[in-house]
């Protein structure tokens, strides 16, 4: 009777860390997920919008846009090709054994 | 029989383990597999913006050239109406025309029809929309690889603004299937001709004043009365990654792949000016921010018959665009339009 008690510590033993590692793995996912999405997301805002919606957050974004900053105006459409590129990064949060993923998107507006 | 019970439970623990860590990294995939396709259901509806935006982009960048030709046609019109209204048409010759004042009409005429071809050639479909959906493909592919061939931009549609055929541009040059429904407007270039006989001892003298007159094909303006020039982007189809299998068909991450499900993402973007209009007729003079007479003519009652209307501007710029919220309760913008075959831009706001 004695020693099946300890098989069930044991084997819970065993199986938290493992479970444990699983959530946090999991937990990890999620916030880098969303830091993809969100650099996802603030990439194509910059690109459209420049900073106008984008001021004072953590993520970093930079590039070219169709938003002119100096005129707090959308660009006219100037004759020749163009190319429109901006990227933002965001970082998920640190975690176990890992200072946090730094996940960098891209939005891109060409002509060709 | 106690001894073999402690038997028959040896393993029972590992079997409990294995069944316990199999659901675990199930639910890992599952969690895995649900946010890369969160993640590329963000970038396709990205990719649709963006896509939508480009092709935009260009149609503005066309609409701001021809507005640049129509003001040039404009403007050749009103230096031959300054310079015939300018100078003295007196030729000894007893009967309207001057012969002098015709031949600078037809060179008038000729640097008029140049700058009219130039005006076609700009709004030419292959010139103007085709190149607008080339760049909105070419955008999709700049941000999710493989995509620009799956964008769509509703021309197979009839009225689609992007579906060749839909708008004409009607000159005596020639029709084009064109970015708008243009249509030419015709013009008079007149002068005071003082009509002279060489019959008074050999002399010319004065017989009377005649207005002669020449009707020209001019500027352009826009039938439809919808000032922008509206561009849909639709990226559809399933992410190239596939997910979330229950039926493990093969493939795909885990070793999990499926349909995924069929998304039709939509984005809406506009070519058009801040201020003013492109030139419909129905919208009031001050709306057309650019009813103007091209110079001086010798017509009495001027007043009473303006020119044509020269409702451009310069100052085009591309706009995302958002669906009504009037297309709520389970109609996609998509079944709206095919219902009614139309293109109907009120359904729409920017």
């Amino acid at each position: 009777m004695g020693r099946r008690r300890a098989q069930s510590a044991v084997e819970t033993m065993l199986l938290v860390p493992v479970l444990l590692v699983v959530m946090v793995a999991t937990y990890q996912l999620f916030t880098l997920t969303f830091a993809a999405q969100n650099a996802h997301l603030r990439a194509r805002e910059h690109v459209l919008h420049g900073g106008a919606y984008l001021q004072g957050r953590a993520y970093r974004t930079s590039g070219s846009t169709v938003f002119d900053e100096g005129a707090r105006d959308y660009r006219k459409a100037a004759p020749g090709a163009f190319r429109f590129e901006s990227t933002s990064s965001d970082r998920s949060i640190p975690g176990v054994g890992t200072a946090g993923e730094e996940v960098t998107a891209r939005a891109v507006i060409t002509s060709e | 029989m106690r001894g073999g019970g402690r038997r028959d439970r040896r393993g029972q623990a590992a079997v409990l383990v294995a069944m316990v860590l199999f659901t675990l990294v199930l639910l890992l995939a599952l969690a895995t597999n649900m946010g890369i396709l969160v993640n590329d259901r963000i970038r396709m509806q990205n990719t649709a913006d963006l896509a939508a935006y480009a092709a935009a982009y260009r149609e503005a960048q066309v609409l701001n050239e021809l507005v640049l030709s129509n003001q040039a046609i404009a403007l050749e019109v009103a230096e031959c109406r300054a310079y015939l209204v300018g100078n003295v048409w007196n030729e000894c010759n007893c009967a309207p025309p001057d012969s002098r004042a015709e031949a600078y009409i037809d060179q008038c005429v000729a640097e008029i029809d140049r700058l009219v071809r130039a005006f076609l050639e700009t709004a030419d479909y292959g010139y103007s929309v085709a190149p607008a959906l080339a760049a909105g493909r070419a955008t999709a592919d700049a941000n999710f690889g493989g995509t620009g061939s799956t964008i769509s931009f509703l021309e197979d549609l009839v009225g689609s603004p992007t579906r060749e055929g839909t708008y004409r541009t009607d000159s005596d040059l020639g029709t084009v299937d064109s970015i708008a429904d243009y249509e030419q407007a015709t013009v008079v270039l007149n002068y005071m001709h003082v009509v002279e006989c060489p019959d008074c001892d050999g002399a010319c003298c004065p017989r009377g004043v005649a207005y002669p007159e020449r009707r020209v094909s001019a500027w352009f303006w826009k039938r439809n009365d919808d000032p922008e020039i509206w561009v849909e982007g639709r990226a559809y189809g399933t992410p190239r990654r596939q997910f979330l299998d229950v039926a493990f068909s093969g493939g795909g991450y885990f070793g999990a792949s499926s349909n995924g499900g069929d998304d039709t993402l939509w984005a809406y973007a506009v070519a058009k000016p801040y201020e003013g209009s492109v030139g419909p007729t129905r919208l009031s003079a001050s709306d057309r921010n650019g009813e103007w007479m091209a110079g001086p003519l010798y017509v009495p009652g001027l007043a009473a018959t303006p020119d044509p209307a020269l409702g451009m501007i310069d100052e085009y710029r591309a706009r995302m665009a958002g669906i009504r919220e009037d297309l709520a309760g389970g109609a996609t913008p998509r079944s709206l339009i095919d219902a009614e075959g139309i293109w109907d831009s009120s359904r729409f706001r920017h």
